[in-house]
């Protein structure tokens, strides 16, 4: 019981100005493995797997995850809700950037998880497409002819009058374009118009299956 | 280390795990507010901030699906489990509720934090809201599922009507103080002119303050949306002390705005048992 009255050893991060609780071997490693290291792990893209390979992308991770460039998923959060949906959460996108500000510290090796990065799924194919004439449940949807940079939002005006949010995409990169399988498939009725706004951004498929 | 060093540190593991949390391998339990994420600790107990229990270990990121449904001004919700897909019945109370539903307008005019209430026969949380314009209305939903971490769950509802368009706001820049129900607002910004990716202090110096108070636990709350609703951030002050040579409190807030451009800040303070709601725009630049 001797150990009960000890005080906690504070681990030591070295001599750089240090500001922040979130380090690498205990938070950001983790985020990696789930979020980036199915590209990241120098077969597909740079590797980001350990500290020494990220520390100097500190900067850029910050930067390319706040203007939610990476992950390239390109949806919008919570307009749609879709199958291994890639974006990160806003609380994700506040851990890398409290990192990155706060000196981008290691931490206690001690803490890092043996490494089970996340790997690649093979995406979903899906060549029915779904018609407005019939209707039906729509499994999955496809930015086509979206100009690059764009961004816009697609909704299902149904002949109820409802709408029902479909897709946004988030400044379109046509490197990273895929097609978005819905975790629900959504189900639209006969008569029901596709809307993209803005209307030039370009156009979608919709998939049955 | 000694055999004393594990059996304390499967000790406290034990008081506090919490499924859900991810328990850090080979190490002493480090304690964390599952609200303020910088809220840290070598020991169990309470945040200072804002009164939750500190749990062991580190949230695992699952998220948690919310499925809508708006029938007039009734909406309904539906949180599910990601790992079962079966609706969620037991959840934590926090900041004082079980939910918390923010709900902003395309337009940024309309703001609401409310509470649904939970319906044990449909899981459903409901609630009533007149929102009489057509348009896009963001929404985050803002609960503690027992057995997972808090989450903060965007969605998007449309209100369809006549003349229903979707549009991006431009609100001019606004740091004009506020004056709220009984309480007036002066916001200052550090530095001046916010960047994107860097460190913005907020201070809100708030008076009068006598009866100056908690609401939900908590000294102030803050919702900061990027203008196109894409960002939406949900923050507590770090820190509240007296404003020198005023008779004001100055109520502290740290965020990091990730991207450039517009943002609008709504903050939420209480005197006397009355809610006060003041709103900001605030420019957020990028450094090139
Ligand atoms: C679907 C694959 C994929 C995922 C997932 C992904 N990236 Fe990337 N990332 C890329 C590609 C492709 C590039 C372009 C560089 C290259 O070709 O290697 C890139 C480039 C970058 C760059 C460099 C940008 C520059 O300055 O040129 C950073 C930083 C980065 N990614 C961070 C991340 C982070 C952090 C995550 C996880 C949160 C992530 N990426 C997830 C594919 C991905
Ligand atoms: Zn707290």
């Amino acid at each position: 019981m001797r150990g009960v009255l000890l005080l906690l050893a504070v681990p030591l991060f070295g001599h750089d100005v240090v500001t922040t609780k979130v380090t690498w071997t205990k938070e950001v490693s983790r985020l990696v493995d789930r979020r980036c290291a199915t590209c990241h792990n120098g077969k597909t893209s740079f590797p980001l797997l350990d500290y020494a390979a990220a520390r100097p992308w500190a900067k850029a991770i910050k930067e390319e995850t706040g203007n939610r460039r990476m992950p390239p998923w390109q949806a919008v959060k919570g307009f749609g809700e879709f199958r291994d949906d890639a974006g990160l959460t806003q609380e994700e996108i506040e851990l890398l950037s409290d990192w990155v500000e706060g000196g981008a510290p290691e931490g206690d090796p001690q803490w890092l998880l043996e490494r089970k990065p996340a790997t690649r799924k093979a995406a979903p194919r899906f060549g029915h497409r779904w018609r407005a004439e019939t209707g039906g449940k729509v499994a999955a949807i496809r930015p086509d002819g979206f100009r690059p940079g764009a961004s816009a939002q697609v909704v299902a005006e149904l002949p109820d009058g409802g709408i029902v949010p479909l897709l946004w995409i988030y400044r379109f990169d046509p490197n990273s374009t895929r097609t978005y399988q819905y975790r629900v498939p959504v189900d639209l009725p006969a008569g029901t118009a596709i809307r993209v706004s803005p209307a030039e951004a370009g156009s979608v498929t919709l998939f049955r299956r | 280390m000694g055999d004393g060093w594990i059996s304390r540190r499967n000790v406290l593991a034990a008081l506090t795990a919490v499924s859900g949390w991810a328990q850090l391998p080979n190490t002493e339990p480090e304690f964390v507010c599952p609200m303020d994420r910088d809220v840290r600790s070598s020991t169990p107990g309470k945040c200072p901030r804002c009164g939750m229990k500190l749990v062991a270990g580190i949230p695992e990121t699952r998220e948690y699906f919310v499925e809508m449904k708006r029938d007039g001004p009734r909406l309904a919700l539906l949180v599910r489990d990601p790992s079962s897909g079966k609706p969620v019945r037991d959840f934590e109370v926090m900041h004082e509720r079980i939910f918390h539903l923010f709900v902003i307008s395309q337009d940024l005019e309309v703001f609401a934090h409310v509470h649904p209430e939970f319906d044990p026969a449909s899981a459903e949380f409901r609630i009533e809201l007149q929102l009489p314009k057509p348009g896009m209305y963001r929404v985050l939903s803002d609960f503690y599922p027992h057995g997972g971490a808090p989450q903060l769950i965007a969605g998007t509802f449309m209100v369809p009507g006549v003349g229903f368009r979707i549009a991006t706001a431009a609100p001019p820049p606004d740091l004009q103080p506020k004056r709220g129900e009984n309480i007036d607002a002066e916001l200052l910004l550090e530095p001046q002119r916010p960047l994107a990716g860097f460190k913005t202090i907020m201070f809100f110096r708030v008076s009068p303050v006598d009866g100056l108070e908690a609401y939900l636990g908590a000294m102030g709350h803050m919702m900061a949306a990027s203008a196109d609703l894409i960002d939406m951030m949900h923050l507590h002050p770090v820190y509240v002390t007296d404003d020198p040579g005023t008779a004001a409190k100055q109520i502290q807030f740290n965020i990091i705005f990730p991207r450039e451009g517009m943002h609008r800040v709504w903050v939420q303070f209480q005197r006397a048992g009355v809610v006060n709601t003041v709103a900001f725009n605030v420019p957020v630049g990028a450094l090139r």
